[in-house]
C-alpha cells in the first residue's frame, strides 16, 4: 500500500470515527484560556517592539531618547491592559462563560452575580462563581450538571440525555451512564447536581467526582432506561416493548437528526435474547443483581485473550424467544399481507409479504429470479413446512398453525441453500466480475449453520471463480425461514431523459449548489399508474461513470439519481448516455 | 472595535477542528492532537500573526503543527514519518482545501446510505451510534471476528464508493 493509500485509508477512518462531527468548544477554551494566562507576553512584546541597538540608541539625541521612552513605556502599557484583559467569550445567551441554561431555564443576575433559578444547568471551568437554589458553586473545575427543582426520578433520567442532544451538548457513554444513576446525583433542597469530572466547592464544601465502577453506572443507566415503570424489575414484557418501540422509531427514522435523537433516546434496550441469558432464574423478571452479574461479571481479558463464548440458551428460553419472534411477525403479517382480513394467511401471502420486505429495505430481486443478498442467508423452500403446520388443510394458517410453521428445527439430511452476491476482489478496471451463487449445504442432526468467515470470490488464471468460506455449527438452534425463492419479470418500462451536461467541468465530490437534504419530486407514470418518486441530480466528472468508476471516453454529464425506496419492483434498468430507463418488475414467488 | 484577544478567539473557533484531524492524520492519538493544536496555535498567538488571511493562516498551522509533531520522533522515525506527512498533506489538502472535508462528508454520507441490511445496521451502530465492536456484535448476533469481516467488507464498499470521486 503506497503511503498516499494509507493516508486515504486513514482518512476514511477518521471521517467514520468523527461521523457525528467532534465539538472542539472545549479545546478552543482551553488554548484561548492558555493564551490568556500563559508566559506569551514577553514573546508578544518582544516581536512587537524591536528597540534599536544600545549603540544607536546612545547615539540618539537625549530629547530624542525621551520622546522615544515616553512612546515605548505608552506602547507597554497599553499592550500590558490589552494582556490583562481576557477574551471576550462571544454570547448567544446572557449567562456569563462556562455556564449554560437549557431551554426553559430561568436565570437574572444580582449585584453581578449569576443567580440560577430553575431548570437545567451545565457549568465548566471557568464559570464565575454562582447562586443555585439559595446555594453557592464556585471554584468549578470540569464539568457539572445541576437541576433546580423537582429531585430527578428515573423518569426525568431518561429524559434528560435527549436534551442534551437538543441542545447540541455532546455526552461521552460514560457521561451518559452517570447522568442515569441516581447515585452519581447530590440533592440539596432544590438544587441536584452531578459532577461529570473534576470538582466544585458547594457552599463551602468540596464536592469531586468519586471514582466508581463504570459497570455500576452502565448497570443503573440500563436499569433508569429499562424499567419503564419504576418498580425495581425489569420484566420480560416490559424489555420487549422497550425493543419493539425502538425497532419502531429507528426504521421511522427519516433524518439525521432523527436518527441521532433515536440513537441518544434507545442506546439502552435489553434485546431479547439477551434477556434470556441474563434472567439467571429464568423467572422471566430481570433485577439489578441479575443486570449486574452480566455486565460487571465478565472478567477483564488478558491482551489477546478472546472473550468467552455466550452460554446457550436453555429450551424454555428458545421457547420463550421463539413465541415473541413469532408474535412479532404474526402481528406484521396480519396487518399487511391478511388481504381478505379473515385473520389467516396463504402461503403466497407470507411468501410476498417476506419478499416485499426484503425489497422494501434495500433488496433487489436480481434478474435470474432470485433475491440478491450480499450478506449470509439460508434459503430454503417452505411448501413442506407450511403444509406440515396446516393442520385443517384449508390452505391456510392461522397463528397458532403460524407458530408451527415459523419454528423450525432442521433436521439431519435437511438441504439448505446459500445464497450470495460477491464482487471478485480483481482489481478496480475489471469491472465485470459480479457474480450471485448458490451452494448447497447438507446440515447435520439439530444443527444450524452459521457462516463464521468468507473471502470474496476471486478469478484465478484459469477463470474459475475461487473463494474460501468456514463453516461453524453449533447444536440446537431453531429461527425462521430467512429467504424464498423468486422469479420477477418486466412488466412496464419507462424511460426518462436527463438532461445532457457536456460542458466539461470538473467537480470533486458534490457539485457547487447541491442540495444536500431535499429531493427534487417528480411522477413516473409505469403501468399506468403514477409514482412519486424524489431524485437529486448532479454532474458527473469527466471519465467517470455515475458510481464514480473510471471509465474512458466520456465527458463530463448532468446525471438525475432517482431514490426508489418504498417502491417495490422498481429498478434503474441503465443510466447512460443522457438516457435513464427505469423497469418495473413483477414480483413472482416461486412456489 | 476587535481586540487582538478577540481575533485570535475567532481564529482558534475556525482553525481547531481542520488542525486537530490534520494532526490526526499524521498520527497522533487524540491527546496528542489537542496538545499539538495547543501549542500551534499558541505559537501564531506568541507571534502576533493574526492579520493573515484564512487560507494562509490555515496553511501556516498546518506546517508549524507538522514540524511540532515531527519535533516530537526520534531521527529514524522523523524520517519515515516524513514521507508520510508528505502523503497526508497532499490527502488533506484534496479533501479539505476548498470545503474543509464537507464534500467528503456529504459523500461519505450518500455512500454509507448506499449500503443495506446488516452491513448498513453494522456501521450505523459502530459509527453513527458509536458502540463498541463487543456491543455491536452483540446485537448482530455476530463474533467479534464476524463484525470485523463485515465491518471491513462495508469500509470496503465506501472506499469503492468514494474513491472514483476523490482520487485524481
Amino acid at each position: 500500500m503506497s503511503d498516499l493509500e494509507l493516508m486515504r485509508e486513514r482518512y476514511l477512518d477518521l471521517a467514520l470515527d468523527d461521523f457525528n462531527g467532534r465539538d472542539h468548544s472545549r479545546l478552543a477554551a482551553r488554548i484561548v484560556a492558555a493564551a490568556q494566562s500563559g508566559p506569551a507576553a514577553d514573546a508578544v512584546l518582544a516581536s512587537v517592539i524591536t528597540l534599536p541597538s544600545r549603540s544607536r540608541w546612545t547615539a540618539l539625541r537625549p530629547w530624542l531618547q525621551a520622546a522615544c521612552l515616553v512612546v515605548a513605556l505608552g506602547v507597554i502599557g497599553w499592550l500590558i491592559v490589552q494582556r490583562a484583559t481576557p477574551p471576550e467569550i462571544p454570547r448567544a445567551e446572557p449567562l456569563p462563560a462556562g455556564v449554560r441554561g437549557f431551554a426553559g431555564s430561568k436565570h437574572h443576575r444580582e449585584a453581578e452575580k449569576p443567580v440560577l433559578d430553575q431548570g437545567i444547568f451545565t457549568i465548566e471551568t471557568g464559570a464565575p462563581e454562582i447562586n443555585a437554589a439559595g446555594h453557592s458553586l464556585r471554584d468549578i473545575s470540569g464539568r457539572a450538571v445541576l437541576n433546580i427543582g423537582a429531585a430527578p426520578d428515573r423518569e426525568f433520567l431518561t429524559r434528560l440525555i435527549p436534551l442534551f442532544a437538543a441542545e447540541s451538548l455532546p455526552l461521552t457513554k460514560k457521561e451518559q451512564a452517570m447522568l442515569r444513576n441516581l447515585k452519581r446525583w447530590s440533592i440539596h433542597g432544590a438544587l441536584a447536581l452531578c459532577v461529570l469530572s473534576g470538582s466544585v466547592i458547594l457552599d463551602g464544601v468540596k464536592l469531586e467526582l468519586e471514582a466508581q465502577d463504570d459497570a455500576a453506572d452502565e448497570v443503573a443507566a440500563y436499569f433508569a432506561s429499562c424499567d419503564t415503570n419504576g418498580d425495581g424489575k425489569i420484566t420480560w414484557d416490559e424489555a420487549l416493548a422497550r425493543e419493539r418501540e425502538s425497532n419502531r422509531v429507528r426504521n421511522e427514522a427519516r433524518n439525521e437528526a432523527e436518527r441521532k435523537a433515536y440513537f441518544a433516546l434507545y442506546e439502552y434496550v435489553i434485546e431479547r435474547e439477551w434477556f434470556l441469558r441474563i434472567d439467571a432464574d429464568d423467572n422471566l423478571e430481570i433485577t439489578q443483581r441479575e443486570l449486574a452479574k452480566d455486565i460487571g461479571g465478565t472478567p477483564a481479558l488478558k491482551e489477546g485473550e478472546a472473550p468467552p463464548d455466550d452460554p446457550p440458551l436453555n429450551d424454555k428460553d428458545l421457547r420463550q424467544l421463539a413465541a415473541a419472534n413469532v408474535a412479532d411477525t404474526w402481528d406484521g403479517l396480519i396487518a399487511d399481507a391478511d388481504a381478505n382480513k379473515d385473520g389467516k394467511l396463504q402461503q403466497q401471502e407470507i411468501r410476498d409479504h417476506f419478499l416485499l420486505d426484503e425489497v422494501k429495505r434495500g433488496g433487489r430481486i436480481l434478474p435470474d429470479g432470485t433475491k440478491e443478498d450480499w450478506e449470509d442467508g439460508v434459503d430454503e423452500d417452505i411448501s413442506e413446512a407450511f403444509d406440515a403446520a396446516d393442520k385443517n388443510k384449508d390452505k391456510k394458517l392461522d397463528k397458532a398453525e403460524y407458530a408451527e410453521f415459523a419454528v423450525i428445527e432442521f433436521k439431519a439430511g435437511d438441504e439448505c441453500f446459500l445464497y450470495y452476491s460477491e464482487q471478485a476482489d480483481s482489481g478496480r478496471n475489471d469491472r465485470n466480475t459480479s457474480a450471485q451463487r448458490v451452494e448447497p449445504i447438507k446440515l447435520t442432526a439439530g444443527t444450524t449453520l452459521f457462516i463464521k468467515e468468507m473471502t470474496p470470490l476471486k478469478k484465478d488464471k484459469a477463470g474459475n471463480w475461487t473463494r474460501k468460506m468456514e463453516y461453524k455449527l453449533v447444536t440446537i438452534e431453531k429461527f425462521s425461514p430467512l429467504g424464498f425463492r423468486a422469479q420477477s419479470t418486466v412488466v412496464d418500462a419507462n424511460k426518462r431523459t436527463v438532461p445532457n451536461g457536456g460542458s466539461g467541468s470538473y467537480h470533486r465530490g458534490w457539485p457547487k449548489g447541491y442540495d444536500h437534504d431535499g429531493y427534487k419530486l417528480d411522477t413516473l407514470k409505469i403501468g399506468g399508474v403514477d409514482y412519486i418518486c424524489g431524485y437529486n441530480e448532479y454532474e458527473v466528472p469527466h471519465q467517470q461513470d455515475i458510481n464514480g468508476e473510471k471509465v474512458g471516453g466520456k465527458g463530463a454529464k448532468k446525471v438525475q439519481v432517482w431514490h426508489l425506496r418504498g417502491l417495490p419492483g422498481l429498478e434503474v434498468k441503465r443510466i447512460d448516455d443522457g438516457e435513464v430507463v427505469y423497469e418495473l418488475l413483477e414480483i413472482n414467488i416461486k412456489k | 472595535m476587535t481586540t487582538p484577544a478577540q481575533e485570535f478567539e475567532a481564529i482558534v473557533r475556525s482553525h481547531v477542528g481542520p488542525l486537530w484531524r490534520y494532526l490526526r492524520l499524521l498520527g497522533c492519538d487524540g491527546a496528542r492532537a489537542d496538545d499539538l493544536a495547543q501549542e500551534s496555535l499558541l505559537t501564531l498567538w506568541r507571534k502576533n500573526l493574526l492579520d493573515m488571511e484564512p487560507a494562509a493562516t490555515q496553511a501556516w498551522l498546518r506546517k508549524t503543527a507538522r514540524y511540532l509533531y515531527l519535533d516530537t520522533l526520534r531521527a529514524d522515525q522523523r524520517r519515515r514519518e516524513t514521507a508520510l506527512a508528505d502523503a497526508a498533506d497532499a490527502v488533506f489538502s484534496e479533501y479539505e482545501g476548498v470545503d474543509g472535508g464537507e464534500s467528503y462528508t456529504a459523500q461519505l454520507k450518500a455512500c454509507l446510505e448506499r449500503l443495506a441490511g446488516r452491513a448498513r445496521e453494522a456501521m450505523d451502530l459502530r459509527y453513527r451510534a458509536g458502540q463498541s465492536n463487543t456491543e455491536v456484535a452483540a446485537k448482530l448476533d455476530l463474533t467479534e471476528d464476524g463484525l470485523k469481516t463485515l465491518l471491513k467488507r462495508s469500509k470496503e464498499a465506501l472506499r469503492q464508493c468514494l474513491g472514483g470521486r476523490f482520487e485524481s
